[in-house]
């Protein structure tokens, strides 16, 4: 605790003053004037720190990451110093510039456009739960000087044959990148903490722990090495485009070369890695055993939250908004029975296909496989070699999206079908042979597509532990998803059926088109259960009990 | 008595060949308007109704014969499609005119109702499509007399500007309302959930970064032809290649016709039917 020079009355750092100050005599201190060894008292039993309180000797609750807390006891702002110790001192600090009141306005906003969300996420009683945090980052900097040699090519034409003509280049390199930001708490999902970026450097000040008092702060728990892939190559390809920018060498084709990539060629020749910490707001929501969380940047005010979706909610709204769209339909021609059993199967795959993508998603959060932090903090494997990582991220091919083309030429194939459905099937009936060539095309496309993503796994950053296999990583995504694709697909089965046997009956069709409805609807509220049990988790720094709530 | 014979003979082989199958002379039914000329048929060369059948028809019909010609015809023909064989009659026999046609073919089991001229104008292909499916069933049970007379009752009341009943139109309509409001509520869903997923260019902290770079020098060093394994390598390239063996397959005949379509000749149409 940091004690008022002329009162002995709690410090805390005064957001709207940006010093710190005094709530009981009104004093305000310059952070940097106030140097103190030590805040909480330390002691060791048994190869275990335990910190007391300096106001009421009580024993403070942190976990191993903590480096600012509360007294659950008193109350008091505590820095716990050995958290901070020089090892793990932050080079820099980027305080507090939003206050509470901002970080509810900006919640209210957000939540103005959360048209699904629960109602008693926008209870004002609610709005008040906000905590401030200092979050660790490590900050990445990286310098280039020196010759470049680079092969260009330039497409033309010569007596109607194409040609190209190859060029060596060589520039002269001066270029530096100071701060690129990754978070280095593993409890920080890395997509949320990459939601609320970035934050502007300009603000950064020399870290001293004055600026934590009245504030939560985690230290780092990730390795420095972990995110140091995607910093350089943040850089290398950053520069890259800078290059085109600010010369010449465009215009002899350097970047058309095959076997030359500008990013690749770019190799640091310095490097440097820092702590730092920056300020972030959070609101919990619990929700019987599960809390949903909105974060803000504490600098930029940027707020970012997964807000659950109240199902009930969403059919109510469904409904209504199905309304307009009856009286649009309305206006157009008169559909038949079997236009709209095809138009119902064509949607229900397009719900497939959503549906499926979103699951991917859910499913990778869910596993953290793309939480780095995370993945870093649940393994201990072995630092990946500089060359695998070099060689890995910076391959010139470039690769088509396969899967957009395959979608694509289904889309292209199921059009028709949609529009003249009898037509279609009994030409199709006649002549199968028609569908051939599309079918052939998916194929080849689904397959470059799993080769693709079995090559991605492979060459991904995690250990290889992590790795799974083409087959066995679809085979294990394809289960999880199964009890949410299955109902279009169901549907789909259903309609084609329909389709093909073609009865009189109008009953028929209709059946079909509602079979088609209820899958996409269950599918939908499957999938939005998936989200919503994504969206709440457990935050640690939240489940603290907190000084500032007791006080 | 041998020219008594001769006269019985005759007319017992007259009455023969009457009863030979596929040699039956039907005659149609006919009447006209009073007021305009238009025709009132009924061509029942199906042998779906009965004389009395037809005549109480006619008498329905007669009321639309002040807009144009009015023809009902049954059929088993299978060699061509309701809205050609609908189109073709009304060529030959009312030329450009307005007219409507009821069309009943069991060959193919099916029910089309035709218009042309003016009379298009009051009955669209949409409305065309809505009697006949309000209809169908009956003919599904072989009440053709039922099927063809309420028909008739339905196109009448276009005619006059009544609105008909139309359960296919706004069943269909509901359906895909609620499918694409439950999709575009999931879509909205989505679409919040990605507002606060990053692009690239927001991930990183707005770094200070300084370049200063040049070209000191570049030199040409050769020429290279590209094959075609290099050409299909390139976007563009392999996009108009698979589009020209795409349509080498397809070749460039094949084509869907709908149902509702404006028919042949110069004079305008709207037609629509459906499968009993």
């Amino acid at each position: 605790m940091y004690e008022c020079p002329s009162c002995a009355a709690a410090l805390r750092y005064d957001i709207d003053k940006q010093m710190l100050s005094c709530d009981h005599c009104g004093n305000t201190l310059d952070p940097y004037a106030f140097q103190k060894d030590k805040d909480a008292e330390e002691h060791t039993d048994y190869e275990v720190t335990i910190f007391r309180c300096p106001q009421c000797g009580g024993e403070l609750i942190s976990d191993a990451t903590t480096a600012a807390t509360f007294c659950s006891y008193c109350g008091a702002s505590t820095i716990l110093d050995n958290r901070i110790s020089k090892e793990r001192r932050p080079k820099s600090i980027i305080p507090f510039k939003q206050n509470t009141d901002q970080c509810k306005a900006a919640y209210q906003k957000m939540l103005k456009n959360a048209v699904f969300a629960p109602d008693d996420m926008k209870n004002p009683e609610h709005i008040e739960k906000f905590r401030g945090i200092y979050m660790p980052y490590w900050l990445y900097s990286y310098e280039y000087k020196g010759n470049l040699d680079l092969r260009g090519a330039v497409r033309e034409t010569r007596g109607g044959e194409p040609v190209k003509n190859l060029y060596d280049v060589k520039l002269d390199v001066d270029v530096s990148y100071e701060d690129i930001a990754y978070d280095a708490s593993s409890s920080f999902p890395d997509h949320v903490s990459a939601a609320i970026g970035p934050f502007h450097n300009e603000d950064c000040k020399p870290f001293t722990p004055a600026f934590l008092s009245g504030f939560y702060a985690d230290t780092s728990d990730v390795a420095d090495w972990v995110y140091e892939t995607d910093a350089e190559k943040y850089f290398r390809l950053n520069c890259a485009n800078d290059l085109f920018e600010n010369t010449t060498m465009g215009v002899y084709g350097v970047g058309n070369y095959y076997g030359c990539s500008v990013p690749a060629s770019i190799n640091p020749t310095s490097r440097r890695t820092e702590l730092g910490l920056f300020p972030v707001w959070f609101l919990s929501y619990r929700n019987k055993d599960r809390i949903a969380y909105a974060v803000m940047n504490g600098q930029t005010g940027k707020m970012t939250g997964q807000l659950p979706v109240d199902i009930k909610k969403y059919l109510k709204i469904s409904l209504l908004l199905a309304m307009p769209i009856f009286l649009l339909l309305c206006l157009l021609p008169t559909m038949v029975p079997a236009q709209l059993l095809t138009m119902s199967a064509f949607l229900a795959v397009f719900c497939g296909i959503v549906v499926n993508v979103q699951m991917s998603h859910a499913i990778a959060q869910d596993r953290s496989t793309e939480d780095k932090g995370e993945q870093y903090a649940a393994s201990d494997n072995p630092r990946p070699t500089d060359q695998m990582i070099l060689f890995n991220h910076f391959s010139p091919q470039k690769k088509w999206n396969f899967s957009v083309i395959a979608v694509i030429i289904l889309f292209l194939t199921l059009l028709p079908i949609s529009f003249f459905p009898a037509q279609s099937i009994r030409k199709i009936l006649d002549c199968p042979q028609i569908l051939l060539f599309p079918a052939a095309l998916i194929v080849i496309c689904g397959i470059i597509c799993l080769i693709q993503s079995g090559q991605k796994k492979k060459h991904a950053y995690l250990p290889v532990t992590y790795t799974r296999g083409i087959w066995e990583g679809f085979g294990s995504d394809l289960l999880a998803k199964s009890p949410v694709l299955i109902k279009p697909l169901l549907a789909l089965i259903i309609s084609l059926v329909i389709l093909i046997w073609n009865p009189v009956d109008d009953s028929w069709y209709y059946l079909g088109a509602v079979a088609c409805m209820l899958g996409i609807c269950f599918s939908l509220i499957d999938m939005m259960k998936q989200y919503n049990r994504l969206t709440t988790r457990k935050l640690p720094q939240l489940g603290r009990r907190g000084g500032d709530e007791n006080a | 008595m041998r020219k008594l014979l001769q006269y019985l003979c005759t007319i017992l082989l007259f009455c023969s060949i009457m009863l030979i199958p596929g040699s039956r002379c039907h005659a149609y039914n006919y009447a006209s308007h009073p007021d305009t000329d238009y025709t009132v048929t009924v061509m029942d060369n199906a042998l779906l109704l009965d004389q009395t059948e037809e005549k109480d028809l006619l008498q329905n019909m007669l009321p639309i014969a002040e807009h144009g010609h009015v023809l009902l015809l049954t059929s088993d023909r299978t060699d061509t499609d309701c809205e050609t064989e609908a189109a073709t009659l009304c060529d030959q026999l009312f030329g450009d005119e307005n007219a409507v046609v009821f069309l009943i073919n069991i060959g193919i089991r099916e029910i089309y109702v035709y218009a042309r001229g003016d009379m298009s104008d009051s009955i669209t292909s949409g409305d065309a499509r809505s009697i006949a499916d309000n209809v169908y069933r009956y003919a599904s049970k072989e009440d053709y007399f039922t099927c063809a007379d309420r028909a008739f009752t339905q196109i009448n009341s276009l005619l006059k500007g009544d609105s008909i009943a139309q359960p296919m139109k706004y069943i269909c309509n509901a359906l895909l309302a609620m499918i694409l409001a439950l999709l575009l509520g999931f879509g909205w869903v989505c679409i919040n959930a990605y507002r606060y997923r990053p692009g690239q260019h927001l991930l990183l902290n707005r770094s200070s970064k300084h370049v200063k770079a040049s070209v000191t020098n570049a030199e040409y060093t050769d020429t290279h032809f590209l094959t075609e394994a290099e050409l299909c390598s390139e976007g563009p390239y392999l996009a108009l290649y698979l589009l020209r063996v795409l349509l080498s397959f397809f070749g460039g005949g094949g084509g869907f016709s709908g149902s509702g379509s404006t028919g042949g000749g110069s004079s305008r149409s709207s037609g629509g039917g459906h499968k009993f």
